[in-house]
């Protein structure tokens, strides 16, 4: 835990995931110190649109409460995120670890952007302009999951079987009507 | 040298100061000579709880402005000569130190003690940020409960993101009651474990006696029956690299509450 580094075996093992989620890894951004992505979230505005790079952000540390990652393209991170802590990409957003905090994946609107997870707990899911957090009681899975949208909600799917499928509970705008 | 290490948490009420005098006077217990920096400026406490109140006449922020030489402003345990508190000052505010000086002032304190214990506020801000500036290493406290975990956590963070020569953070879990533990009513350390992602420095039992000893003005390690104050010193020789296992608290509460039910005193 802690600090890690992206090992041949686990650039294989991001690989194999992204493979499955349909991704294929172009290039690898390692940065030393993470923390320097993080920046002061800003007051409710949404991120700016930028154009998408095309390098995925590696970040090999734990994402704590309070750290926020934003990204113009994938983000991937061998790690967890705690409560508390946010990863707002425009593309997809893995997580080879416990995702429990919020993470929203297509952020300038990409509907086909996914979040997948080891452990998929968050506090609240975002892709694109949805809205989505885990039904209340719902047990958590072991296994890692996958969340996108389908029609207007987002689902999550076990990575490797499709059939254990589940609604999210939608939140805000849908909620309301 | 000496080891410069800060107690912090974020969260408030969840034991630092308890820890700090503690581990201070266990670590001055086992022969180092320690000195406690309440760097709590505004809303001092440390002095209260190791019962030195009244022997303040400089505090911490005298030294830093030039009022006093630090040697006048050391205060000297009445229990433990090894042991000396530098006292914060309680009619000034955070914001009347900077880092700088704090940095300057705990480097000082390490030429002469084995161990400089600093016993952070509460919170993030100014106040926080001082007390962290001159620490090499960080014992972060925590209660089994979530809003703990939670600050915890971004204290961690917050440790990390700092330049300089810092160790990982350690994580004490305070306030344990082995009780609810079992039976799913409090966090598993296990699981605190895995969230925060940090090396656990300690496990501290609830213990009546840190109210009693705490109002005393007397450290629970000096009490032979606390097993807080037991816990206390194990940390304590655990920071001195001593290799010593974690107390199964479940374990010794079962037995006990066995034996109580054995001669019929049980409540469970």
């Amino acid at each position: 835990m802690g600090n890690r580094r992206l090992s041949a075996e686990d650039r294989e093992a991001l690989e194999q995931t992204l493979q499955r989620a349909g991704m294929v890894l172009l290039s690898v951004k390692e940065e030393g110190d993470p923390v320097a992505e993080v920046q002061a979230p800003e007051a409710g505005a949404p991120p700016a649109p930028q154009p998408p790079s095309e390098t995925a952000l590696v970040v090999t540390k734990t994402v704590r409460s309070g750290q926020e990652i934003r990204h113009n393209g994938d983000v991937i991170i061998l790690g967890d995120v705690n409560p508390g802590a946010v990863v707002v990409a425009a593309g997809h957003i893995v997580v080879m670890g416990a995702l429990r905090g919020v993470a929203h994946a297509g952020c300038t609107g990409n509907r086909t952007a996914i979040v997948a997870a080891t452990k998929l707990r968050p506090t609240q899911l975002r892709i694109a302009e949805v809205i989505g957090r885990a039904p209340d009681g719902d047990a958590p899975q072991s296994y890692p999951e996958v969340a996108r949208i389908r029609g207007d909600l987002i689902v999550v799917e076990a990575s490797a079987d499709k059939r254990q499928a589940s609604a999210l509970e939608a939140v805000g705008a849908k909620e309301d009507r | 040298m000496g080891q410069v290490i800060v107690v912090t948490s974020g969260k408030g009420g969840v034991g630092k100061t308890t820890t700090t005098a503690n581990l201070g006077t266990a670590l001055a217990q086992l022969g180092n000579r320690v000195v406690l920096v309440d760097a709590d400026i505004g809303l001092r406490n440390l002095d209260v709880v190791m019962g030195l109140e009244n022997r303040i006449v400089y505090d911490l922020v005298d030294v830093v402005e030039g009022n006093a030489r630090l040697k006048q402003a050391l205060i000297k345990d009445k229990r433990n000569e090894n042991l000396y508190l530098l006292a914060a000052a309680q009619t000034r505010e955070k914001k009347d130190v900077t880092a700088e000086q704090m940095k300057n002032l705990t480097e000082q304190l390490a030429r002469e003690f084995d161990f400089v214990l600093l016993d952070c506020p509460a919170g993030i801000e100014d106040g926080f940020k001082n007390a962290i500036a001159g620490a090499q290493k960080a014992i972060i406290v925590a209660n089994p409960e979530v809003s703990s975990v939670r600050d915890a956590d971004r204290v961690i963070g917050l440790w990390d993101a700092q330049d300089g020569d810092r160790s990982p953070a350690m994580l004490i879990v305070n306030r344990v009651r082995p009780r609810m533990v079992a039976r799913g009513d409090m966090l598993e350390i296990d699981d605190m474990l895995e969230m925060l992602a940090v090396d656990l420095l300690g496990v501290v039992p609830e213990d009546d006696h840190i109210i009693v000893s705490t109002n005393r003005g007397e450290p629970a390690v000096y009490s032979r029956d606390s097993k807080a104050g037991k816990a206390f010193q194990n940390i304590a020789r655990r920071l001195m690299g001593e290799a010593v296992p974690i107390m199964d608290l479940e374990a010794e509460e079962s037995l006990w509450s066995r034996f109580k039910r054995i001669v019929g005193l049980g409540r469970s």
